[in-house]
């Protein structure tokens, strides 16, 4: 006690911290790689994103009820003891699960989780308290992507799980593994593009509403507008033109519909050997087939728009995603952070 | 400023050289910090200004928060804004942000975290500091239910938790209640002890019973670096001000109004003092006894005051903007 009315004001030091210091400097000299990890700033900014923001039991909850929701009823809606044409998997579901989970559900989760990432911080002004912190600007933008890229796997791998385990249940499927692994390879494409797009969005706006408007825009027009508009452009001539609007045009270019499912088929080719004539009716709206129909015998016959390899399509997809990256990044390693 | 910049630069808390500022909206260019040249030893600085001075921009500079149009600053001989230098400093924002979901604990370890420290050791010390802020009964509750004095304790907190050795703090004290004012001001009396501190403010009273030294900047200029006792001796000698006190007041008053050397001679109400001012100390200082003498009153004190630093800064400002300006 003595001691302590002596050394008042070291005691303060003491309570305030530091004798505790001199015991980081001492284990950081014993620590080895797993103790440099573990207190790598970055590191623990994704473990506070991915673990505090991200992975809360209703989000994750709502976010797999939402994707599986429509392949989940078209499985239910199996009537027993019906025989199918076709007893693929992926010529069953693939139309559903492509395109309402991938195509819809998928990208709108992965836009309204990502956006608040940045924009929130930036509009809280908690963005301010992390810069000032031992991390760069780019640290934390990669932490939180990897965050973003953890949680939307998760998700993911669950869904296409849940719904390759129930399907054979119901009835039995074949080329179970075939849908699975296409659909994996799908959604890593989505993925990595929408979340790439949103978050990159979510770099350049300090409102949350604005980062999520524009993806959400992309969403709309690609996979609702463009499903109505796509067919009017491919059986339209314009004057004495020999082709559609869509290829006289070459609007393909800018069809973000076509080069993912232009990079599907990719996937379907690799892994099954080549797309049924079921999978045909659905990917001629997005432009990758012509449809003929021959009115005397009512057939129809599908001819394939290979205005792009399927390579090409992926290349150009990741183009654009890392592209936007590096656009987003700039932007933020730029910006004037303040209250 | 500096006689060897290079040699000593890292004896400086801070060090700045044409340290610079341009904000661009469209066409328009505001100059919010104007190449100001202003160093920091140890021990605690105050930075005055009025509000729109440049004091924020220049903070936020320092931390890397914006960027920086000219010049260049270093903090311990680290260029500021790198992560380098930010291994060094504790900062509280004006109007500091928290991660409101988390309690006050987990935000103190998370932070500590932040600056690599182990999270066994991060919970000590942030058990440490709550205790030393008084907020160990609040330490489980989420952020968002903490009241404006708490939320400003666990930003100091925040910003100690690392052991910085300069701490950077923007209006500690604005928002705050007087009760909260005086409790914060407290803290960080006791926090200087340890380390140095940078703070910005245009409560000029709480910058008085804080710093030992203080910068004064309008308009993005820097107009004065001194001491604290420097700065008052300086202009409270140039006012020519005196206070005396007899048994007698109203009396001597009349006494020497009609006096040639006296420009002015007020009762202060508060204080009921007279209040002279005089364009001659010397035959002033010799006559004032005199006259007391004469006519056989009682002197109590007769003494220069001391001006505050309120009425330094206010001449100060006013004389750079040759008028009055309404704080």
């Amino acid at each position: 006690m003595m001691r302590e009315k002596e050394l008042g004001y070291k005691i303060k030091r003491s309570e305030m911290g530091e004798e505790t210091t001199n015991n980081i400097n001492m284990k950081s000299e014993k620590s080895g790689l797993i103790m440099n990890l573990t207190t790598t700033p970055a590191v623990i900014l994704f473990e506070k994103t991915l673990f505090k923001d991200m992975f809360k039991i209703p989000k994750v909850l709502v976010s797999i009820i939402l994707m599986i929701f429509g392949p989940l009823m078209t499985i239910l809606a199996i009537p027993p003891g019906i025989e199918f044409y076709y007893n693929s998997l992926n010529d069953f579901l693939g139309l559903t699960f492509s395109f309402y989970t991938y195509c819809m559900m998928f990208p709108i989760i992965l836009t309204v989780v990502s956006a608040p990432l940045i924009a929130e911080e930036l509009k809280s002004g908690t963005m301010l308290t992390l810069i000032s912190k031992p991390i760069s600007r780019g640290g934390i933008l990669i932490t939180k992507y990897l965050a973003l890229t953890c949680f939307g796997f998760l998700i993911n791998i669950v869904s296409l799980s849940l719904i390759t385990l129930i399907a054979p249940l119901k009835y039995p499927f074949e080329g179970v593994a075939d849908f699975f692994i296409i659909n994996l390879l799908f959604s890593l494409i989505i993925q990595f593009f929408f979340q790439s797009v949103a978050f990159s969005f979510s770099c350049l706006f300090k409102k949350t509403r604005n980062a999520i408007l524009m993806p959400l825009l992309i969403i709309i027009v690609t996979f609702f507008v463009l499903m109505m508009f796509r067919p009017l452009f491919m059986y339209m001539y314009l004057g004495d033109s020999e082709v559609p609007i869509y290829v006289q045009f070459q609007l393909f270019h800018f069809d973000l519909g076509y080069h993912l499912f232009n990079a599907y088929i990719g996937f379907i080719n690799i892994i099954s050997g080549g797309v049924s004539e079921n999978m045909m009716y659905f990917l001629y709206m997005f432009g990758l087939y012509t449809q003929e129909i021959d009115f005397d015998t009512w057939e129809y016959t599908f001819t394939r728009n290979d205005f792009y390899s399927p390579l090409g399509s992926l290349i150009f997809l990741l183009s654009i995603a890392i592209g936007l990256m590096f656009l987003g990044y700039f932007l933020f390693k730029k910006r004037d952070i303040s209250r | 400023m500096i006689s060897n910049q290079q040699d000593n630069i890292e004896d400086y808390y801070i060090w700045t050289n044409k340290f610079t500022k341009v904000y661009r909206t469209g066409t328009k260019k505001i100059v919010a910090v104007d190449g100001i040249d202003f160093t920091m030893k140890s021990g605690v600085h105050g930075f005055l200004g009025p509000n729109g001075a440049g004091k924020t921009s220049t903070i936020n500079m320092l931390i890397g928060a914006i960027s920086i149009t000219e010049g260049d600053a270093f903090l311990m001989g680290k260029k500021a804004g790198t992560k380098k230098a930010r291994e060094f400093i504790g900062f509280l924002p004006q109007d500091p942000a928290f991660y409101e979901k988390l309690s006050g604990l987990e935000y103190l370890i998370f932070l500590a975290r932040l600056n690599s420290i182990p999270k066994n050791i991060a919970k000590q010390k942030a058990l440490n500091l709550l205790k030393f802020f008084d907020l160990m009964e609040e330490k489980d509750r989420k952020i968002k239910t903490y009241s404006m004095g708490m939320k400003q304790k666990i930003g100091l907190a925040a910003g100690l938790i690392h052991n910085p050795k300069l701490l950077i703090l923007d209006e500690p004290t604005s928002n705050l209640d007087p009760l909260v004012r005086k409790k914060i001001i407290d803290y960080v009396r006791k926090i200087s002890k340890d380390m140095s501190i940078f703070i910005s403010s245009h409560v000029l009273s709480e910058v008085e019973q804080m710093c030992d030294r203080v910068t004064i900047i309008n308009k993005g200029k820097i107009i004065l670096t001194d001491t604290v006792q420097n700065v008052k001796k300086r202009f409270s000698s140039s006012t020519n001000l005196y206070v005396i006190d007899t048994d007698s007041n109203e009396t001597f008053l009349s006494v020497i109004k009609g006096l040639e050397m006296i420009t002015n001679a007020w009762i202060d109400e508060k204080e009921k003092k007279i209040y002279v001012n005089t364009n001659d100390v010397k035959q002033f200082q010799k006559e004032i006894p005199k006259l007391i003498i004469e006519k056989e009153l009682i002197l109590k004190s007769f003494y220069q005051p001391e001006s505050s630093l309120q009425d330094v800064f206010l001449e100060i400002i006013n004389n750079d903007e040759g008028k009055g300006i309404g704080l």
